[in-house]
């Protein structure tokens, strides 16, 4: 009880901060919102295909974004988790680097790789892969790839966590079992990561969902995803209800998933003890 | 089943070399002991035969093929692992189906297989638990369970039954060796416990710093070690230095500080006269005697510590060492009673002192 107490004295300030800077002025615009506009604004956003249309392409960004980051992170950080090499400290710092620039810089550094004149299109035209220059920037590929550029590191430092927890004896013992390494990976060592993959993915995803610089720099001016659009409303119509309702949607649709996954791992991640120990 | 061989092993880590030229040969469903200190390169070698790990040089052969580019799912090598390594995430059922499941063996056969083992090692009813819900003991014979389930044809053991209280140790002792020699799987089990390698191994290998310092009988290394570090660590714990002299009478002659024991000849075979030594003989072999006589020494106990079956003494003034009998009746109460003391002759090991012991 005392130690409880305790904890909960720990924890004060930030709960304090969260709910003085974040919890209560959202509940103030949503109030403010729904007194002048009523469900309007929400009504307009589910029954217009453009703003429908918005909100997929956001939500398909963010999963293959998710999805590619978990596909090359996985590799990456297995290696990590597992080297001997005198080199692991100077591997994670590599993967941290780019934290250290920010996601603007990042995001004129992919201009400059992907545009119609850019190094890539020049290179492929050099070796003669291509005649025409290919589209990439001020597409969703562009998109998709700054965001995973932008993301991965969150989804390797979520895998390396979780993969340095795992015995390699463990993995050993399915070898000595029988167990070819791919019956070794699918049986042992991905079941044993879920909590990291889980952790990694709603990471990514969430920040995925949310940003702003990514798609507005890389997907060209018709280019729209749910914070593009909350700033365009506000910036260019001056409709704030719009922009409110759209901030909303985007949360609850970000809440939704994460408690989607939760639900359907509590299970199993129950049955895991939390994921470490045992 | 299978034979294994061992030749010219050696692992390396960095500088460090923690197997040291190995060379062991396992004929087919033998038993093999490996006794050594901590670090001593037992998990290194067993990790070695399993594939987890190359050697720096040498090689490992199984029924005389190299089995040095098989990999280790490949080997039928079964590996009980010092810190179990059970799969966190599977119940005690599925840790030891997981072999028979990889074998493809229809499912009415794994789990008869599964619960006959399970039973073996007492753990019936527990088949649906977790690891982490589970005893260290208890994890440690579902381990043992996955391990033996699967019937490999060389099966390592790495200190199965070190988290076991005595009871339980000696069943499962007897499960083993009774596993191993019915389906005659080749074993080598690691142990720090000189009475268990002795009563379950066909031979017993002692290690010291990666190197192999004696293979024989559990009867040679238990009553004939070939060094005084192997006797120090089979649990000989009285030493005495001396000189050895001259044969007489198929016996000869050692004198530790002033007084002669005497040992048999074969015994200090090829020690010439005049060579320092140092003499040793297990607890249970010293007596307690009334009259005094050949290789019997005065002395006065100093303490007396009961052991259940005997009780181990203490006794100075023998020799300039303290001397350790243990006998089985002794009633005295009081230290500092006077003794005399019969190191029998034929029970004597005698060793030239090397380097750092003169
Ligand atoms: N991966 C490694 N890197 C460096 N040194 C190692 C490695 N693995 C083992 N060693 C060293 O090799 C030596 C032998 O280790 P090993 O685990 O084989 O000992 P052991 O005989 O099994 O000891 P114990 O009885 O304590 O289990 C030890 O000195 C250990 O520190
Ligand atoms: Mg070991």
């Amino acid at each position: 009880m005392e130690r409880k107490r305790r904890a909960f004295l720990l924890a004060l300030p930030t709960v304090l901060a969260l709910l003085v800077f974040f919890l209560i002025p959202m509940v103030y615009i949503l109030i403010k919102t729904l007194l002048v506009n009523g469900f309007a604004d929400f009504t307009k956003f589910f029954t217009d295909p453009f703003y429908l249309n918005i909100l997929w392409t956001t939500v398909r960004v963010s999963l293959i974004s998710t999805l590619i980051s978990l596909l090359l992170g996985y590799p990456a950080a297995y290696f990590i988790a597992r080297t001997r090499s005198k080199l692991k400290n100077v591997m994670m710092i590599v993967i941290l680097f780019p934290f250290l620039v920010s996601a603007v810089v990042r995001s004129y550094g992919w201009m400059v790789i992907l545009g119609t004149n850019g190094i890539l299109n020049q290179f492929l035209q050099g070796i003669g892969l291509l005649s025409q220059p290919l589209k990439i920037l001020n597409t969703e590929a562009a998109v998709v790839i700054g965001m995973i550029h932008l993301l991965i590191p969150y989804m390797i430092l979520s895998l390396v966590g979780v993969l340095q927890s795992i015995d390699p004896n463990v993995e050993y013992a399915a070898y000595s079992l029988g167990a070819s390494p791919a019956k070794t990976f699918t049986k042992v060592v991905f079941p044993l990561s879920m909590p990291g993959i889980i952790s990694g993915c709603v990471l990514v995803f969430t920040m995925s969902m949310t940003s702003y610089v990514t798609p507005k720099l890389l997907g060209g001016s018709k280019f729209r995803m749910m914070a593009t659009m909350v700033v365009q409303e506000i910036n260019v119509n001056f409709n704030w209800g719009a922009a409110s309702a759209i901030s909303y949607i985007l949360l609850l649709t970000i809440l939704a998933v994460q408690v989607a996954v939760v639900l359907s791992t509590s299970g199993y991640m129950k049955r895991m003890g939390g994921g470490k120990n045992a | 089943m299978a034979t294994l061989e061992l030749k010219n092993l050696t692992k390396k880590f960095g500088d460090f070399t923690a197997v040291d030229n190995m060379n062991i040969s396992v004929a087919e469903g033998e038993m093999i002991a490996l006794l050594g200190g901590s670090g001593c390169g037992k998990t290194t070698t067993l990790r070695m035969i399993a594939g987890f790990t190359e050697p720096f040089s040498g090689s490992i052969l199984v029924s005389g093929k190299d089995v040095a580019k098989i990999p280790p799912y490949k080997r039928n090598i079964g590996i009980f692992f010092q810190n179990y390594a059970l799969f966190p995430h599977m119940t005690v059922f599925e840790n030891v189906a997981f072999g028979l499941k990889l074998q493809k063996l229809p499912k009415n056969e794994i789990k008869e297989r599964v619960e006959s083992i399970l039973g073996l090692v007492k753990l019936t009813g527990f088949d649906k638990r977790y690891p982490r819900e589970l005893s260290g003991g208890q994890q440690q014979r579902v381990a043992l369970a996955r391990a033996l389930v699967t019937r490999p044809s060389i099966l390592l053991l790495d200190e199965p039954l070190s988290n076991l209280d005595a009871t339980l140790r000696v069943e499962m002792q007897v499960e083993i060796k009774r596993i191993q020699t019915e389906l005659g799987i080749t074993t080598i089990i690691v142990t720090h416990d000189h009475e268990e390698a002795v009563s379950l191994a066909d031979r017993v290998i002692v290690m010291n710093a990666g190197r192999i310092l004696q293979i024989g009988s559990p009867q040679e290394i238990f009553d004939r070690p070939a060094s005084a570090f192997v006797a120090d660590f089979m649990g000989f714990s009285t030493f005495i230095h001396g000189t050895i002299g001259l044969p007489e009478n198929r016996k000869r002659p050692v004198v530790c500080s002033g007084h002669t024991l005497f040992v048999p000849e074969a015994a200090a075979a090829g020690l010439d006269s005049g060579t320092p030594c140092t003499l040793t003989i297990r607890s249970e072999n010293i007596c307690l005697t009334d009259e005094p006589g050949e290789n019997t020494v005065s002395g006065v106990v100093q303490s007396a510590t009961y052991r259940g079956h005997a009780t181990r003494l203490e006794v100075k003034g023998c020799f300039d060492e303290m001397v350790y009998p243990a006998v089985s009746d002794y009633t005295e109460k009081e230290n500092g009673n006077h003794v005399l003391v019969h190191f029998p002759a034929n029970r004597i090991c005698v060793y030239k002192n090397t380097m750092e012991e003169q």
